[in-house]
C-alpha cells in the first residue's frame, strides 16, 4: 500500500451483544469496556487495526443496533456515522458487521441493511464455540455465497479467527454485497421511482435503493425531486393502509429464513441449558427478589468484612509515613502540610480503595454474567408503576458504580421522556464516592462493639434502599406529573449466562483503581492543599481549635452555622459539606484535616466522637450521624454529574434543575431526620 | 405524483402482498379468525405462531425488528407479570401490556 493513501476508517456494527466491542479489543489492542448486556456500549470508540499486510485502518467501535431505524440515542451514533453524518468522523470506506452465530435469524435481519448502504462488507461469524455448543451447524462459505460478502467465524474473547478477519479486511479486498430479498411489488415500484431520481448523484442502483428506503423512512436527506416523490408514496400507502415498512421487515426476515434453511443452519435447540436452569430461579417472583437481596445483602457485607484487612494495611501505611515525616522533619508549615494536609486529606480517601473495589467487582460480576438484564425484567413491574420500563433500570444500577456512566447509560432508552426521567433520578442511586462519607458515619454513629459486620451491612443496604426508593417515587413524580405520558412497554432481550471473565472484571477493577488513585492525586490533593491552606491562615492561635475557628476556612463554617444549624450541623461539618461540592468523597478528606487526624480513619471517627458544641453537647450524635448521612444520600455533591447531565441534556436546564431539587430534598431531609428524631426523644 | 397503471390495479396490489405475509391491512377480525389468542394467554412451553400485532407503529415495528414480525414462531417460556419468549434464537423478555398486544396462533391449531 502506498504510504501517501489515506487511511480506511471502517466501521465495526451489529446487534446488541454481538461481541462488536470484544473484537474491536481483539483488533486494535485496545480496552473498551465489555459485558454480557444489551446496551454496554453507548458511544463511538476509535482505534487503530493492522490488516495482515500491515495496512493501518481505523476501526470504529459503534453502539449496537437492532436496525437502521434508529429509536434511541445510542442507535442514532451508529447510525449517523454509517451515514457519514457523524460529526468529526468520515464516511466509512467499510462495514465490518459483527453477527452472533448462535441467532443468525435476527443478526443477519441487520446486515441486509447494512448491505444497502453500498459499502464493502465483511462479516465476522462472532461466538461460533456458543452457536456449537447449542447444536447448531455453521457454514461461513455457504452463507458467503448466497449473501454476497465475506463470512468470517471468530471467538473474540479468545482471539480466534482475528488472522483470517485481518487478512481479509486488506485494501481491495471487500466488495459491496448485492440485493438479495426481494422487495414486494407496491414498494418496489415505489423504490424504484424515487432510487431513479437519486440515480443522477448516486450511480450505485443498490445505494440508491437505500436511500429510497431511508427517504420514505422519514429521511430529509436527498434531491427534492426523491423526497417529494417518497412523500408523496408515504401519503398513497397511508391511504391505502398498507403499511410499508412492515411488509420490508418481513421480506427481509423470510429472505434470512430461506436462506439459513438452505444453507441448512438451524436457530438451535431452547431448554435444558444453565441459563434455563438459572432463570428458573431468578426470574421467579419470589425467588428472584430473595436472589437479588441477597446479592446486595452479601456485597455489603464484605465490603465490611473482607475490605477491612486491607484497609487495615493502608491505615498502618500512612500511620508509618506520618510519623516518618514526624519524626523527619522539624516543626514547621512544610510538616504541617504534609501531615494535616496532604496526608489527611488524600490518605483519609484513599484508605476506601479496597471497598470501591470490591463493589466493583460484584458489579462486574452482575455485569459479565448476564444477570444485569434478569434484574432489569425482575423491576420492570416497578419502575412500570413509577411511570419508567425494566430499561432504565440498568443505567439505575450503574450508578450504583458512578452516576456518569449511569446518566450515558441512558442513552438506551428509547423514550426520551424516560431517559430524562432516569437521568434525573440516577445521582440518587448511591454511587461508590459515597461508601468513604457512609462508612465513616456509620462507623461514628455507633461503636465498633455494639456494631457487628451484619449491622453495618445492613445500615449500609438501607442507605442505598432510600436512595433507590426515593428515586422512584420521584420518578414517578417527574414522569406522571411533570413530563407527562404513560410509560413504554418493555423489550429486552436476555443474553445466555456465561462465567464472568476473570480478565474484564479485573481490568474494570483495575480501571476504576487508576480513576480513583488519579482522583487522589489531583482533585483530592490540590483541594487538600486549598484547605490546608484556608484551615490555617491566618494564624490567630496557638491552640488547633482556636486557630481553625479562627481561619479563612473557620470564619466560612462559622458564616453557614446558622442555615445548618437546624439540621444538627456544625460549622465544622459546613466546611466540609461546601469542600465536598466538588465531589462527595472531599468530606472525609476535609473532616480529617479539620481534625488534624492524618490519614487514619479510627483517628478520625475518634475525634468525631468526641467533638463538642460549646457547651460540652456532643455534635456527632447517632441521629446528627443519621441527618448527615440522609444529607448524603440526596445531595448532588459531584460537579462533574452536572457537567455529563448537561451534555446529555443538551444544555443548562435540567443540571440546575437536578441540583436544586436534590440540595432542597438533603436540605429538607436532614431537617425533618433530625426534627423528627428530637420529637420522639433522640438525641 | 406516483404513476401507477390504475388506482384500483394499486389497491389490489397492496392488498394481496398484505394478505399473502398476514399483514393488518384488513382489520384482525377478518384476518385472524376465532383459534387468535394473546401471548399472555398462551401457556409457557407453548409454541405459536405470530399473526398480528396490535401496538402503536413504533412499536409494532421494533418487535418486528426484534423477530416478532408476523409469522415468526414464538416459544413462550416464563409466564406472570412480564414474559421471557424465545424468537429468532433469543431470549427476550416483554411486559405483560405489549404481549397482550401480539395475537398469535398455535402451531398445531389448538385453541
Amino acid at each position: 500500500m502506498s504510504q501517501d493513501s489515506p487511511k480506511r476508517w471502517i466501521a465495526v456494527v451489529g446487534n446488541p451483544n454481538a461481541g462488536k466491542s470484544t473484537l474491536f479489543n481483539a483488533l486494535t489492542g485496545l480496552r473498551q469496556r465489555v459485558g454480557n448486556y444489551p446496551g454496554v456500549t453507548v458511544e463511538k470508540h476509535t482505534g487503530t487495526a493492522f490488516t495482515l499486510h500491515g495496512e493501518a485502518v481505523e476501526l470504529i467501535d459503534l453502539p449496537g443496533m437492532y436496525s437502521m431505524a434508529a429509536r434511541s440515542p445510542d442507535e442514532e451514533i451508529a447510525v449517523k456515522v454509517l451515514r457519514g453524518e457523524s460529526v468529526g468522523l468520515p464516511k466509512p470506506d467499510a462495514v465490518l458487521c459483527v453477527v452472533d452465530a448462535s441467532n443468525l435469524e435476527r443478526n443477519l435481519f441487520l446486515v441486509t441493511q447494512v448491505m444497502e448502504l453500498g459499502l464493502p462488507v465483511l462479516v465476522a461469524l462472532n461466538m461460533v464455540d456458543v452457536a456449537e455448543a447449542r447444536g447448531i451447524r455453521l457454514h461461513p462459505d455457504q452463507l458467503s455465497e448466497k449473501l454476497g460478502v465475506a463470512f468470517i467465524p471468530t471467538q473474540a474473547h479468545r482471539g480466534k479467527g482475528l488472522v483470517e478477519l485481518r487478512a481479509a479486511l486488506g485494501q481491495g479486498l471487500l466488495k459491496p454485497g448485492p440485493r438479495q430479498w426481494t422487495m414486494p411489488p407496491p414498494l418496489a415500484v415505489a423504490v424504484g421511482q424515487i432510487a431513479s431520481a437519486w440515480r443522477q448523484s448516486e450511480p450505485s442502483e443498490l445505494r440508491a435503493e437505500g436511500k429510497a428506503l431511508e427517504l420514505l423512512a422519514g429521511s430529509d436527506v436527498g434531491p427534492d425531486g426523491a423526497r417529494k416523490l417518497a412523500t408523496a408514496w408515504r401519503e398513497r400507502f397511508r391511504k391505502e393502509a398498507y403499511d410499508w415498512s412492515a411488509s420490508v421487515v418481513h421480506a427481509r426476515y423470510e429472505y434470512v429464513r430461506k436462506m439459513l434453511g438452505e444453507a441448512g443452519i438451524g436457530s438451535g435447540k431452547l431448554g435444558g441449558t444453565w441459563t434455563d436452569w438459572i432463570d428458573a430461579v431468578v426470574l421467579h417472583p419470589v425467588a428472584g427478589w430473595a436472589v437479588l437481596v441477597g446479592m446486595m445483602l452479601t456485597l455489603f457485607v464484605s465490603i465490611f468484612s473482607i475490605a477491612a484487612y486491607p484497609m487495615g494495611w493502608i491505615d498502618g501505611a500512612f500511620t508509618w509515613l506520618g510519623g516518618a515525616i514526624q519524626n523527619a522533619l522539624p516543626t514547621g508549615m512544610l510538616r504541617d502540610l504534609l501531615i494535616d494536609g496532604i496526608l489527611a486529606g488524600v490518605g483519609g480517601v484513599i484508605i476506601f480503595l479496597p471497598q470501591i473495589l470490591i463493589l466493583f467487582f460484584f458489579l462486574g460480576l452482575l455485569e459479565d454474567s448476564g444477570y444485569l438484564a434478569r434484574a432489569a425484567f425482575l423491576l420492570d413491574r416497578v419502575m412500570h408503576r413509577v411511570g419508567l420500563s425494566g430499561k432504565s433500570f440498568i443505567p439505575l444500577l450503574s450508578s450504583y458504580a458512578c452516576a456518569i456512566p449511569g446518566i450515558m447509560a441512558t442513552r438506551t432508552v428509547e423514550d426520551p421522556k424516560d431517559r430524562l426521567t432516569t437521568i434525573l433520578v440516577a445521582p440518587l442511586m448511591s454511587c461508590s464516592a459515597r461508601i468513604p462519607v457512609y462508612t465513616t458515619l456509620l462507623a461514628a454513629a455507633v461503636p465498633v462493639a455494639l456494631f457487628p459486620v451484619w449491622g453495618k451491612a445492613a445500615a449500609m443496604l438501607g442507605l442505598y434502599v432510600l436512595g433507590t426508593g426515593t428515586a422512584f417515587v420521584l420518578a414517578w413524580l417527574f414522569r406522571k406529573k411533570l413530563l407527562g405520558g404513560g410509560s413504554p412497554p418493555l423489550i429486552l432481550e436476555l443474553p445466555p449466562y456465561r462465567m464472568p471473565s476473570f480478565q474484564t472484571v479485573s481490568l474494570r477493577m483495575w480501571e476504576r483503581a487508576i480513576i480513583f488513585l488519579r482522583r487522589a492525586g489531583t482533585v483530592i490533593l490540590a483541594l487538600s492543599i486549598v484547605l490546608w491552606f484556608l484551615s490555617s491562615f491566618p494564624n490567630t492561635s496557638n491552640d488547633p481549635t482556636e486557630k481553625l475557628a479562627g481561619s479563612f476556612a473557620g470564619q466560612m463554617g462559622h458564616g453557614l452555622e446558622p442555615i445548618l444549624r437546624p439540621l444538627g450541623f456544625d460549622w465544622r461539618i459546613g466546611i466540609g459539606l461546601v469542600a465536598s461540592l466538588a465531589a462527595r468523597e472531599v468530606f472525609v478528606s476535609t473532616m480529617s484535616i479539620v481534625y488534624h487526624v492524618g490519614g487514619e480513619e479510627e483517628g478520625l471517627v475518634t475525634a468525631m466522637r468526641s467533638a463538642t458544641w460549646p457547651n460540652g453537647a456532643l455534635i456527632y450524635t447517632p441521629l446528627t450521624c443519621l441527618a448527615l448521612l440522609v444529607f448524603y444520600v440526596y445531595a448532588l455533591q459531584c460537579l462533574s454529574t452536572v457537567a455529563v447531565a448537561k451534555r446529555e441534556t443538551g444544555g443548562w436546564k435540567w443540571p440546575i434543575f437536578m441540583l436544586l431539587y436534590m440540595t432542597g430534598l438533603a436540605y429538607l431531609a436532614a431537617w425533618l431526620v433530625q426534627g423528627v428524631g428530637r420529637a420522639l426523644g433522640f438525641s | 405524483m406516483p404513476d401507477l397503471k390504475a388506482d384500483q390495479d394499486f389497491v389490489r396490489t397492496c392488498k394481496s402482498v398484505a394478505t399473502r405475509q398476514s399483514f393488518s391491512v384488513e382489520t384482525s377480525q377478518n384476518h385472524l379468525g376465532a383459534a387468535s389468542l394473546d401471548l399472555t394467554q398462551v401457556s409457557s412451553g407453548d409454541e405459536v405462531r405470530v399473526r398480528h400485532l396490535a401496538c402503536s407503529p413504533t412499536t409494532c415495528q421494533r418487535l418486528r425488528e426484534m423477530g416478532f414480525c408476523e409469522n415468526a414462531l414464538v416459544t413462550k417460556i416464563r409466564g406472570g407479570a412480564d414474559l421471557v419468549c424465545w424468537v429468532c434464537g433469543t431470549r427476550v423478555a416483554l411486559s405483560a401490556r405489549l404481549a397482550k398486544q401480539i395475537l398469535v396462533e398455535h402451531v398445531d391449531g389448538k385453541s
